[in-house]
């Protein structure tokens, strides 16, 4: 065996390890740092990591009243999607809306926690359906506003910005639940479980 | 692999990433992983093999023994897998041409150009596996208490879990299979 010919394996064998680093740097990068595989513990990262403004969308609750979502800055809010003819996930949403409605502090209503639930499908949830779903889960106006987007571009733009997909059609849509912790600063900063209102809760507790 | 055989194959790919069999492939979770990946792939491998004898020769010199093109295809096909990738492809224009691109290039054409240079022990290797993977694949799909991919439904996940879970066991079976009729031993006499 001659001097070219080991030069050439050698630098075959380093070819090879290269590509090999070059292949895990690459999933290193595609995977957060093996933290993130799904589009799910994607957009938490991305969301605790950099904290996103919510948008300015006009939001129409179950009174009829109509409000800006970056107006709402000066309390933190608790927001979760909706639709009120769901019957599974939804109804999960709504009684750990209620868990949360009963047990987070109530001591400063100004700067206490709001709950905000917003409807996703605007072609059969209006004001009625809105207070309907209020009554069934005994919403307290006072802490948990229920509403909708009051255009299609809006709702866009609102589910965009969270990071929420919804597939299928109505009445039976499918959707990424979860409770989304927007702070007083109006900053899109944490996104929980759906079924794991304690988590939510405790987020207040940590950082006040 | 034939010219006219390998620019057939390539057509087939053009036409899965094409509007209407494209949206239909991307639209079930199952065809999507299981047979449009699949497809670039193996079009882009045809296409490489039918590349001309000279190309073929200035590949081996720089892989003589395909392992470089193995790597950067399994590299390649491991980032698709991942479910993040896989959603985007689905919602981002851009990052579905990207997809369409490297499957075909970085997973087929070299493929095509490297895999036949690869040693035997590295085929016997990868057939188990590939078994491995697929079962693995099929286990933690069919476990998986929620949504892995945002765009697809639980059920279509279901799907694909039992999917993968057949093939792995196929892929198993036909290995212990040419191991009983002596696949592995005639290639040692050789």
């Amino acid at each position: 065996m001659n001097g070219t010919v080991l030069l050439k394996r050698y630098l075959y064998g380093l070819s090879i390890a290269l590509t090999l680093a070059l292949g895990i740097t690459a999933l290193t990068f595609a995977t957060s740092g093996w933290q993130a595989y799904t589009t799910e513990a994607t957009r938490r990262l991305e969301v605790q990591n950099n904290p996103r403004p919510v948008p300015a969308v006009t939001l129409e609750d179950s009174r009829g009243r109509r409000f800006n979502l970056a107006d709402l800055r000066g309390r933190p809010l608790l927001v979760d999607f909706i639709y009120t003819g769901c019957a599974d996930a939804c109804t999960d949403l709504g009684e750990n809306f209620q868990k949360i409605q009963a047990r987070l502090p109530l001591s400063d209503t100004d700067k206490a926690p709001l709950l905000l639930s917003i409807s996703f499908d605007l072609e059969r949830d209006k004001p009625a359906q809105l207070r309907h779903y209020g009554k069934r889960f005994d919403a307290d106006s006072q802490r948990w506003r229920i509403a909708r987007p009051v255009s299609e571009a809006g709702l866009e733009r609102l589910l965009k910005r969270f990071g929420v997909v919804v597939l299928g059609e109505p009445p039976q849509y499918v959707h990424n639940a979860a409770i989304y912790k927007v702070d007083a600063e109006g900053q899109l900063t944490r996104i929980f479980d759906y079924d794991r209102p304690q988590a939510a809760i405790d987020s207040f507790q940590h950082s006040s | 692999m034939t010219r006219p055989a390998g620019l057939a194959c390539s057509l087939a790919a053009v036409l899965a990433v094409l509007p209407p069999l494209r949206n239909l492939l991307e639209g079930s979770l199952i065809a999507h992983v299981l047979l449009q990946i699949p497809m670039l792939i193996l079009a882009g491998a045809s296409a490489g093999r039918a590349l001309p004898a000279a190309w073929q020769h200035a590949y081996g010199r720089a892989d003589p023994l395909g392992w470089i093109s193995l790597l950067v295809a399994l590299f390649t096909l491991a980032f698709w897998l991942l479910p993040r990738n896989l959603d985007l492809a689905v919602s981002d224009p851009q990052f579905a041409w990207l997809k369409y691109m490297s499957l075909f290039i970085m997973a087929g054409i070299l493929l095509g150009l490297g895999g036949p240079r690869l040693p035997s022990l590295a085929c016997h290797f990868l057939w188990t596996n590939a078994a491995a993977m697929l079962l693995l694949m099929g286990w933690l799909y069919s476990v998986a208490p929620v949504r892995l991919c945002t765009n697809y439904l639980i059920s279509e996940q279901d799907q694909l879990a039992t999917a993968l879970l057949m093939l792995g066991a196929l892929a198993l079976l036909s290995f212990m299979f040419s191991l009983l009729t002596g696949g592995l031993y005639k290639e040692r006499n050789n």
